[in-house]
């Protein structure tokens, strides 16, 4: 065993890993205009003023013209109030099945 | 019939891009593609088949982790450096063309097992594939040398999921993976020198084994069949089992590309799932249930691996004389570790270049602690345990979120 080498690597596979993490950190968070889920405009489904929309059953799609909106299960969307209301949503556009999809890392209310 | 055989000679010559280390399949599809049909089908399969042979050469001689061959140019690679590249070569040739004949033999075999062995395993994947590594762990020597072992599937397995999962990293990051953990400490390994081949005669002991042919061409068809079993995946645990035997490894390693050609191909009109590039292609010109379409594509992929193989032989002793050259041979590890870094930033450009020089760095652990280098398979293993867990969506959100 080389001690002081394996050391060596070992702090800079560290120091590597931490920068990775960062650069992944550092992505801008997408902003986009949640109005529809599935085609339906989103007061449809909220019944209450204030009622949290919780997307479960695994995973939900929301469409919109030809941004896909993918939310997983612990996603919630919280306050959603009867109307149209513009929502900050954190995410990542991807390629997948032939689509841009959005996935949903969380969504706020702006 | 003249539109097939132009189809056909295009695709095994745009598969002679595979000799750019850099230069993937689907790279290669989408600078070429232009016919549909039938034609565009059998050009697909003839691109995808020839490349397969050609990409061998440079994942030899230079170490640099071909895509399709991922863990499996390891020993080909180490051979290369003790001299033997043309030996790895040859080897790799005869049993990409065996795993062709062997996947048409298994083909019934296939089709009806293999989906249902699958379904058992399915559900206890994870846990079998995180045993696999406690079992590997396991059988080092002392317990500080196990601890060692953890620690490099650990920090391997991190890498893997951050350079895997995360939108960081653009383009192809399994190459910059695979390079960094593996390329780059082999060149450490061989100390500064490479043992560049001098011999003017063809080299013996170029015979697969029979067994690992089989062996390979099965894994193959469980990867072209089932979803979620990834040929990269596939080769980790096999470089666990093999890692010794480097001559086994490189049989088994070369017979799963093969096959997982053919069984890609035939997926596309078994199931209608491409699990490819060059399988949607092969989908996209034939669509779906399209038996007699599907046999002159593999008849005309098969041809063009034949004369790929013969064509990457008779390159390899130019490759190899030129190494040889006074000029170049004391820069030859250089020159292959310029050859690597250029690569992955084409790939990936710098993040990449980051994921490589992380992966150096936990891929020269081993060497340092004294353990087996299969342990930085966790680069592979851990996101697989954890997208059997947690689901790729659930993997990539937790990427983002921590």
């Amino acid at each position: 065993m080389q001690g002081k080498a394996a050391l060596a690597s070992l702090l800079l596979a560290l120091a590597g890993l931490t920068l990775l993490a960062g650069g992944t950190r550092s992505l801008q968070p997408l902003r986009v205009e949640l109005t529809q889920l599935n085609s339906t405009p989103l007061e449809s489904y909220v019944q209450t003023e204030g009622q949290t929309l919780r997307l479960s059953g695994g995973r939900v799609f929301l469409c919109r013209e030809q941004f896909c909106i993918r939310a997983f299960a612990s996603t919630r969307l919280s306050r959603v109030l009867r109307g149209n209301r513009t929502f900050e949503v954190q995410g990542l556009v991807r390629e997948y099945e032939g689509r841009r999809q959005l996935l949903v890392v969380s969504a706020e209310e702006k | 019939m003249l539109e097939l055989l132009s189809a056909w000679l295009a695709g095994l010559a745009a598969g002679a891009t595979g000799l750019a280390p850099f230069a993937h399949t689907n790279l290669a599809l989408e600078l070429f593609k232009g016919s549909t049909g039938q034609a565009g089908a059998v050009f697909s399969a003839a691109l995808a088949f020839s490349h397969a042979a050609f990409e061998a050469l440079p994942a030899v001689f230079f170490g640099i982790p071909a895509l399709d061959y991922a863990a499996g140019v390891l020993p080909a690679h180490a051979l290369a450096l003790q001299g033997k590249g043309r030996e790895a070569l040859e080897l790799t040739l005869n049993t990409l063309l065996a795993s062709g004949l062997a996947s048409l033999l298994l083909l019934p075999l296939a089709l009806t097992l293999v989906p249902a062995l699958y379904e058992v395993v399915k559900p206890i994947t994870p846990f079998l594939l995180l045993a696999i590594m406690l079992a590997l762990a396991a059988t080092e020597r002392s317990w500080l040398l196990k601890a060692a072992a953890l620690l490099v599937f650990a920090l391997s397995g991190a890498l893997g999921v951050l350079a895997l999962s995360s939108p960081f990293v653009p383009g192809e990051p399994l190459f910059a993976l695979l390079t960094g953990l593996f390329g780059f400490p082999a060149l450490l390994a061989a100390r500064g020198t490479i043992s560049v081949e001098c011999r003017k005669e063809k080299p013996e002991n170029t015979k697969p084994a029979w067994r690992w042919v089989v062996a390979g061409s099965i894994a193959g068809a469980l990867s072209g069949v089932v979803p979620a079993v990834s040929g990269a995946m596939l080769s980790a645990v096999l470089f666990i089992a093999l890692e010794e035997d480097r001559r086994s490894f490189l049989t088994v390693s070369a017979a799963l590309v093969g096959s997982r050609l053919f069984y890609d191909a035939v997926a596309t009109q078994t199931i209608g799932k491409a699990r490819s590039g060059a399988a949607a292609a092969v989908l996209e010109s034939l669509g779906f249930a399209d038996a007699a379409g599907l046999a002159l594509s593999l008849a005309g992929g098969l041809l063009a691996l034949l004369l790929a193989c013969e064509a990457t032989r008779k390159l390899a002793p130019l490759l190899a004389a030129w190494m040889a050259k006074p000029q170049v041979r004391p820069n030859a590890t250089l020159l292959v570790f310029l050859l690597a870094l250029g690569a992955v930033y084409f790939q990936s450009g710098w993040p990449g270049m980051l994921v490589a020089a992380t992966g150096a760095a936990v891929g020269a652990l081993p060497l340092f602690l004294g353990v087996k280098r299969s342990h930085a398979m966790g680069c592979l293993l851990l996101p697989s345990i954890l997208h059997g867990l947690l689901g790729p969506w659930e993997l990539e959100a937790l990427v983002l979120c921590c």
